[in-house]
């Protein structure tokens, strides 16, 4: 009896104490022994583990939203334009405080949460401290509440992530998944936090984990689902944004959306360029310094704000006015300048919060800026505002973050109109290349790199050239033998050639190999068929895979077969382990 | 495939079997309901906890949220009422961040972008509730507004189709909405001179009017107004026979029968009017214009011709009395008329040296003896009366009784001929 029978046994035996009772607990231990119900391997475990992350950190992330929600209105008023001197002072003294907290209590909360949630992943077998996430989540809605210009999605994917990685300790998994559960939190908590499963999904995908994989797709997708139902549970099932209705009045037009690509990667480039300046000067100048960092970036950020108070904070509600025509295209612009300038004082003095919302924001005022300038040259095309607005928010993800797949489709999560989709491929498409050519590193990798992690660049191994078998196989020195052929030929071959190793393509496609010494000496007669001495064992690979995949199968053969996928028994060449090992040191030299 | 010749478990130590797998891994791995089972009841309990607190705080929050949204909602309501659209646009867009979908708040907001100017982005902003609710009524009669205010009347129109057949909020009467949405729409229709299309709503209106007088004394004068005296006699004839003492319904008789030229069924409906209501001033002022109209017609039925010439005469003086006090010189020297003069508009004083050689040819004329036997020349006076009556109150505002008098004879007689 397997251990998951005696288990069913001691669950069932005290109910069936009658004959017709045992006779039904009887088929329902087969029933659940079988089908495995009662018990489960650890990969199956870890979906339902996801339903339930998704669950807390939808949770999470209903409390975190509400704390800063609640910490804005007690600190700055309800009034979306705080009055003097309330505006400068709030985030000017929040910032000595959060300076405080973060130095003295929680230095690990710093940052926007995505390259954390990455550094637990590669490099810290998905361990998040517990107390990042309490920090993350006090200090992130204190900074945000009090006009900081940071965004909450970020650290909720932190938070999310963290929550996952307790759990997962807690029921102590394997380290395989404890590694891989930090990203399913992190969807969950990202997913929470956009009110969008898809986009959430694709960037942990994109961003964090890098690579489709069926183990921790599965998994992903149930963390978001669940969390957004959570999230949608108590805050409501509305969208992010109103977005107005769109349809592309002309062909015309793209080339609207194509200049607002140019405006968005250019812009992407002075955020990423600004930052990359800022904030390692920042971090060099004295430690005492860095009491009066965050400070200083709240009573910059308190100035602007009497004037421009879209600048303070996550500024969703000045994005839904923006997609509605309220700014001028020339205030748009101005906005989104000061945004990039407040973005970067408020991340690179070390205030936890997260850059998604910023760059929504920047994105949102370039593509109403770029809309309402096209309205004013061409007002014949009747431009929507709004779809511009929406627009340059994916553009602006596209250039920043750099995560071209999720850019799109979370502009068409959030608008659920699959018919902005031309222009915003069009549009992120341009920004991505600026972005990509002008500025090599993506933002995430350029933070992590300043703080002295070499975390993978996703963006850079998606970009690596993927070596195939087709590029180390070459010509067979020697025909195969034939299974329907004999052995007497076998060896007159062997005679006949200075080969050391003979593949044999037996029927259905497999195949085996034979040395020259196993030929020569073995003790059957001429006539025997090949196909009835050799068994089939030898593996054989396809010329489009990957010369990883080769170097794996390969193990002690000194040769395989390289066939055609239509015809199996058709040898198009063969692969030996020094081929592979000369085509991955080529590749090395020249660097492509 | 790894080599299971007593080789060990990287991730725990144990033994590995021949098979190249780890017991220990392998067991731990399985997750049986036995080991399941504590920790799950633990999630379960901290679910609980974690759904109970959170629903405290996300109720605690919209209460919040919901009374912040309605103190700002009611503020704005107060600028709106105070004329003050630009306060009450940000009030409204405060109330919109607590309660960030709520269509009442949404419509406000429209509303006061409308009165503050800002069109295009109440147009956006009322497409996007249109989206939302195609059907509701409001939506698409503030939609209809702000298309009319852009001077697309396709787009209006169309919109308030929706308005009239469209859903109303409810706890409002229906029908008094759609019909004052129509009245709405003909006025709109109206501005832009398209009147067959404002009389075709007005007389949709009249079957959806219920048996109420001052309802159909209202259409009545809409119908009027829109110059469809015919159906608007009709309009008050019902008014008045559900209410038989109705005055207005009267005078609005008599007013259409004017513009239909029935003088005398006009005088009939006046007589009657005062004779509820002998102190109404508006009958009473009515009944004396008709009868100075009446006194000065000379083509009135039963005149001698000494009495014709007199009214000829005198009418012939009027209209001069009024060019001259509306600047025309009839006597000296002619100003360049090509330009405007003092106040007067070149469209006018073009007119000039044609009105001035008309009435100079005609003034030799004017004494009984010499009108006696002319009727051209009497025919050829009253056209010029007329026609410098109708030219000279384009551009003038200065009138007296006797020119409304002569007025309303012009259309009465130009209307006959």
């Amino acid at each position: 009896m397997s251990p998951v029978e005696r288990n069913v046994d001691t669950m069932v035996e005290g109910a069936a104490s009658t004959p017709v009772r045992r006779k039904y607990f009887d088929s329902l231990r087969r029933m659940l022994g079988t089908t495995g119900l009662v018990s489960m391997r650890e990969e199956q475990f870890f979906l339902v583990l996801a339903i339930i992350i998704g669950v807390f950190a939808g949770l999470c992330v209903v409390l975190f939203r509400i704390a800063i929600e609640t910490a804005r209105i007690y600190l700055l008023g309800s009034s979306l334009r705080p009055g003097f001197p309330r505006v400068v002072l709030v985030p000017t003294l929040a910032g000595l405080v959060l300076a405080f907290l973060v130095i003295r209590f929680f230095p690990r909360v710093r940052g926007s949460g995505v390259n954390q949630t990455k550094a637990a992943l590669y490099i810290y077998d998905g361990y998040i401290a517990p107390d990042t996430i309490i920090g993350k989540f006090l200090l992130c809605a204190l900074a945000i509440g009090s006009g900081q210009s940071l965004g909450p999605e970020d650290p909720s994917l932190q938070i999310g992530a963290g929550l996952a990685s307790s759990l997962g300790r807690w029921l102590k998994l394997s380290r395989e998944r404890l590694r891989l559960i930090a990203p399913v939190g992190a969807a969950a908590g990202l997913a929470a936090a956009f009110n969008s499963p898809i986009t959430a999904v694709l960037f942990v995908i994109e961003e964090v984990i890098g690579r489709w994989s069926a183990g921790i797709l599965g998994a992903v997708v149930l963390s978001a689902i669940s969390s957004v139902v959570v999230e949608r549970w108590f805050l409501g099932d509305q969208a992010l944004f109103r977005v107005p209705t769109y349809h592309l009045a002309h062909v015309g037009e793209l080339l609207a959306y194509a200049a607002l690509g140019v405006v968005g990667g250019v812009a992407s480039l002075v955020f990423v360029k600004a930052l990359h300046w800022v904030r390692p000067r920042l971090r060099a100048l004295p430690s005492w310094t860095q009491y009066f960092q965050p400070a200083l970036a709240g009573l910059i950020i308190g100035i602007i704000a009497i004037r421009f108070p879209q600048v303070m904070g996550a500024g969703y509600e000045f994005m839904d006015q923006a997609m509605h025509s309220r700014y001028t295209w020339q205030l748009l612009a101005g906005l989104a300048g000061l945004k990039i300038l407040a973005t970067c004082l408020s991340f690179a003095s070390g205030t936890p919060g997260g850059l998604f919302a910023p760059a929504l924001f920047i994105g949102a005022m370039l593509g109403g800026s770029v809309g309402l300038a096209t309205q004013q040259l061409f007002p014949q095309l009747q431009v929507p505002v709004g779809a511009y607005a929406l627009v340059g928010m994916g553009t602006l993800f596209a250039g920043l973050l750099r995560v071209p797949m999720t850019s799109v489709f979370m502009i068409l999560e959030i608008s659920g109109n699959y018919s902005i989709i031309l222009p915003v491929i069009v549009s992120n498409t341009i920004a991505y290349f600026i972005s990509r050519t002008l500025q090599p590193t993506p933002i995430f990798d350029d933070l992590s790199r300043q703080d002295g992690l070499d975390l993978p660049s996703l963006e850079e191994e998606r970009e690596l050239a993927v070596l195939k078998v087709e590029d180390a196989m070459h010509a067979p020195l020697v025909r195969p033998l034939l299974a329907e052929e004999s052995l007497g030929t076998a060896r007159a071959l062997a005679h006949s050639s200075e080969a050391e190793f003979f593949l044999v393509s037996l029927s259905g496609g497999a195949w085996s190999g034979v040395s020259r010494d196993t030929v020569l000496r073995n003790g059957f007669s001429d006539d025997v068929p090949l196909g009835s001495v050799f068994a089939p064992r030898l593996p054989y690979l396809y010329p489009d895979q990957s010369l990883d995949t080769a170097l794996r199968a390969i193990q002690d053969w000194p040769i395989l077969p390289v066939v055609h996928r239509a015809n199996l028994r058709q040898l198009v060449g063969t692969i030996t382990l020094p081929d592979i090992l000369r085509t991955y040191r080529q590749t090395n030299l020249t660097g492509e | 495939m790894m080599e299971g010749d007593g080789s060990r478990c990287p991730e725990c130590g144990a033994e590995l079997e021949v098979t190249g797998e780890c017991p220990r891994c392998r067991e731990r791995e399985v997750w049986t309901w036995a080991r399941a089972r504590t920790p799950l009841v633990i999630l379960a309990v901290f679910l609980i906890a974690g759904f109970s607190i959170t629903r405290a705080a996300a109720a605690h929050h919209a209460a919040e949220q919901s009374r912040l949204a309605d103190e700002w909602y009611q503020r704005g309501v107060s600028a709106l009422v105070a004329h003050q659209p630009h306060d009450a646009v940000e009030d409204f867009e405060t109330a919109l961040v607590y309660n960030r979908y709520a269509p009442e708040y949404r419509l406000k907001l429209c509303a006061a972008l409308v009165d503050a100017g800002r069109i295009s982005e109440a147009r956006s902003r009322l497409l996007n509730l249109y989206d939302e609710r195609p059907g509701d009524a409001q939506v698409n009669l503030q939609l209809a507004r702000v298309e009319t205010l852009r001077g697309n009347l396709n787009q209006a129109l169309r919109f308030y189709q929706g308005a009239i057949y469209g859903a109303w909020p409810a706890g409002t009467d229906q029908r008094a909405e759609r019909v004052q949405v129509r009245y709405e729409l003909a006025h709109s229709l109206l501005k832009v001179g398209q009147q067959q299309r404002a009389l075709s709503e007005l007389i949709a209106l009249s079957a959806e009017l219920p048996p109420v007088a001052d309802e159909h004394l209202h259409l009545g004068r809409e119908l009027l107004a829109a110059g469809d005296p015919g159906r608007a006699i009709q309009e008050f004839q019902i008014a008045h026979r559900i209410d038989r003492r109705n005055v207005a319904a009267l005078i609005g008789e008599a007013e259409a029968d004017v513009a239909l030229l029935n003088y005398d069924s006009a005088r009939r409906h006046l007589a009657d009017a005062l004779r509820e209501q002998p102190q109404n001033a508006e009958a009473t002022s009515m009944l004396h214009r008709l009868d100075a109209v009446l006194a000065i017609d000379p083509f009135a039925p039963g005149l001698k011709p000494a009495q014709r010439n007199a009214r000829v005469i005198a009418a012939y003086n009027t209209a001069t009395a009024r060019l001259i006090s509306c600047g025309v010189p009839l006597e000296g020297p002619m100003p360049n008329t090509n330009g405007p003069v003092g106040d007067a508009p070149v469209e006018f004083t073009q007119q000039w040296p044609g009105l001035r050689n008309w009435a100079q040819q005609l003034k030799p004329y004017m004494s009984e003896r010499r009108l006696r036997g002319r009727d051209d020349v009497v025919e050829n006076t009253m056209r010029f009366v007329f026609q410098s009556e109708a030219t000279v109150s384009r551009y003038c505002a200065h009138t007296t009784p006797a020119d409304d008098a002569l007025q309303m004879l012009a259309r009465r007689r130009w209307g006959t001929e």
